[in-house]
């Protein structure tokens, strides 16, 4: 026999739930909470086997309460409940000691798969995030540093040039066209997005990225 | 006084001296000199009387002969009068009427030269005066001209005033309206973006969530439904699914829930997954390690500004890929969407308002006391970049802040 505490705030969601869980043969439903302190509660006194808990719950955030429970009652497995398949939620319930991750819009024998696995330890996730992990896995770019340089407007990119050559900002300033005033700020952007703080920095960046040659 | 000097001092001094008998006649005594030789020949001849050659001469010696009457005083002078001679010659002359011991004189003086002089002088001096005065003249006209013109600049400086007056109000005024403008802008940015969010949550939570209950509900009446019903209520359970997923779109398209929960980072590689999904345009993210914590406003800014520029990559750069920067430098945050597209000209993009969202984007970015800078040329590519400043409260979203507190 499995013991359950089921954490839902929505009524209709709550009812709905409470009805598959209870047709489930060796399913027994302990308790029902509304709220994420009420569920915290209750498995402190219940100590069932399985928590099934709505990520959203008010009160005490889903995320929260499962780190509770694990903390206080080892005994006790969580399986989530969440309308968010995307991958942040999937992991932080992970990593904060969910066993399960069931989306709300999955069929309710899902949510019995979960509950099942949890009680022998066994992870589980609904298909649909399964695949997406493996897929997201497989399609995640070579992500790669930032290179600062980059970030600069075609204008920082000109004064830096020529600042680093040498140029006074109002020598710029006469080139470009434009105000000493705007050339200063461009130089104050560019040097704080490289962290440059003085001209031989500037001079030293340059030769580096191969703007200047030594 | 040795008596020929005395006549050789009269000669030098080219005077004539007559000298007064009994009987009032003014005979000449000599030497005769030679300015009267040459103005009265005759009286000079006979060595006659002075009375009858000159009118003037004889007007000045009834005065003179009232003095020798008299016999008293220094004696009388005539003043200087003009004779002209019969060669047309001219003779200055000056008469002196005066008593020596016993006998009555009377000196007639050539002033000759220096008398000529003295009245060139006196000639200059009158017309130097006549200038003078006319200068004096001409002065008063130019001060007058000058406390005219002074009047009339002061009345054009008070007209000046005035209006500088009047256009400061002016500016003030419009001043005034641009900054209430800026604030109704922001206000509007915020009430769409909060309504946005309360449509997606209302979307998602509350309609998602009856959803859900109905889809359960169903599902358990379809295990003990009669096998005759069950076809009719597994195509109700097709509608639901169909439903549910377009409500969660719907709600995505409104605000990406993981905005809110997870922060700008998470929230832009789910916007890219969605995007490749979409419009096979593959985005890469490039974004320093260290995240900032930065307000709701400032995160929500920089989300819609790189999610339509991306619309604008979709729709005009026809390319493959773009790339997306997201940093902080001190206390601004920053974002950069690049692609080596089409590319356009800046210029005229940003002159047509309605027809691309850069304006928008730009005036986001003002708003929030932030920088546009839109870096294109036809056939070049486009780089987009973005910066705002990291100000005000920083409020950590819900998720993010759990994260910091696990182990």
């Amino acid at each position: 026999m499995i013991t359950i505490v089921l954490a839902e705030d929505h009524h209709i969601v709550r009812q709905g739930l409470r009805l598959l869980l209870e047709a489930e043969p060796g399913f027994r439903l302990v308790g029902e909470a509304a709220d994420g302190l009420e569920a915290v509660r209750l498995v402190e006194t219940l100590h069932p086997n399985v928590l099934v808990l709505d990520l959203m719950i008010p009160r005490l955030h889903g995320l929260d309460v499962t780190r509770q429970v694990r903390r206080q009652c080892p005994e006790t497995h969580v399986v989530i409940l969440s309308m968010h398949a995307d991958e942040p939620y999937v992991m932080e319930a992970l990593r904060n000691g969910a066993t399960g991750y069931v989306l709300k819009d999955a069929t309710g024998a899902d949510l019995v798969h979960a509950v099942k696995d949890a009680m022998a330890g066994r992870r589980y996730l609904s298909p649909a995030l399964a695949e997406r992990a493996l897929s997201s896995y497989v399609e995640r770019p070579g992500e790669s540093e930032l290179d600062v340089y980059e970030t600069l407007t075609n204008r920082e990119r000109l004064v830096l040039q020529l600042a680093a050559e040498g140029h006074s900002s109002p020598e710029i300033a006469k080139q470009l066209f434009i105000s000493t005033r705007t050339v200063e700020t461009h130089r104050a952007n560019f040097m704080r997005k490289l962290s440059l703080h003085s001209q031989t920095e500037l001079v030293r960046f340059a030769i580096r990225k191969g703007i200047l040659s030594p | 006084m040795n008596s020929s000097v005395a006549t050789e001092v009269v000669r030098a001094l080219k005077l004539a001296v007559f000298r007064r008998d009994a009987s009032g006649r003014l005979r000449l005594h000599p030497p005769v000199p030679d300015w009267l030789t040459a103005l009265w020949p005759a009286a000079a001849a006979a060595g006659e009387s002075a009375h009858g050659v000159s009118p003037f001469l004889d007007n000045f010696l009834i005065d003179a002969a009232v003095y020798w009457e008299s016999g008293s005083g220094p004696g009388v002078g005539s003043g200087p009068w003009l004779e002209t001679d019969g060669r047309g010659g001219e003779h200055h002359l000056q008469g002196r009427a005066l008593t020596s011991g016993r006998h009555a004189l009377l000196l007639v003086e050539e002033l000759g030269p220096a008398f000529d002089e003295r009245r060139g002088i006196l000639q200059k001096a009158h017309e130097v005066a006549l200038d003078y005065e006319r200068l004096q003249r001409a002065e008063q006209a130019l001060a007058e001209e000058k406390r005219l013109l002074e009047q009339r600049v002061q009345d054009r400086t008070a007209e000046l005033s005035r209006a500088n007056l009047d256009l400061k109000s002016e500016v003030a005024t419009r001043q005034r309206y641009a900054e209430q403008l800026r604030a109704l802008s922001l206000r509007l940015v915020e009430v769409q973006e909060a309504e946005r969010q309360f449509l997606a949550r209302e979307l998602h939570d509350e309609i998602g969530q009856l959803l859900t209950g109905l889809k359960l509900s169903l599902e358990i009446f379809l295990r003990s439904a009669p096998a005759t019903g069950a076809p009719s209520c597994l195509e109700v359970l097709e509608v639901l699914d169909e439903l549910m997923q377009r409500v969660r779109q719907l709600s995505l398209d409104l605000r990406p829930h993981l905005l809110d929960d997870f922060g700008l980072v998470p929230a832009l590689e789910w916007h890219f997954k969605r995007f490749f999904k979409q419009t096979g345009i593959r985005v890469h993210f490039r974004h320093a390690a260290r995240q900032t914590p930065v307000s709701p406003q400032l995160t929500t800014a920089i989300f819609r500004v790189v999610q339509e520029a991306l619309t604008n990559v979709a729709r005009h750069a026809r390319v493959p890929e773009a790339t997306v920067r997201l940093w902080t430098a001190g206390d601004w945050l920053g974002a950069q969407i690049e692609d080596h597209g089409r590319g356009f000209d800046p210029e005229a993009a940003l002159a047509a308002h309605a027809s691309s969202g850069l304006f928008g984007m730009k005036e986001r970015a003002e708003l929030l006391g932030g920088q546009f800078t839109l870096d294109s040329a036809p056939g070049s590519g486009t780089r987009l970049t973005v910066e705002v400043p990291v100000a005000g409260t920083l409020s950590v979203p819900a998720a993010l802040h759990t994260q910091e507190d696990s182990p």
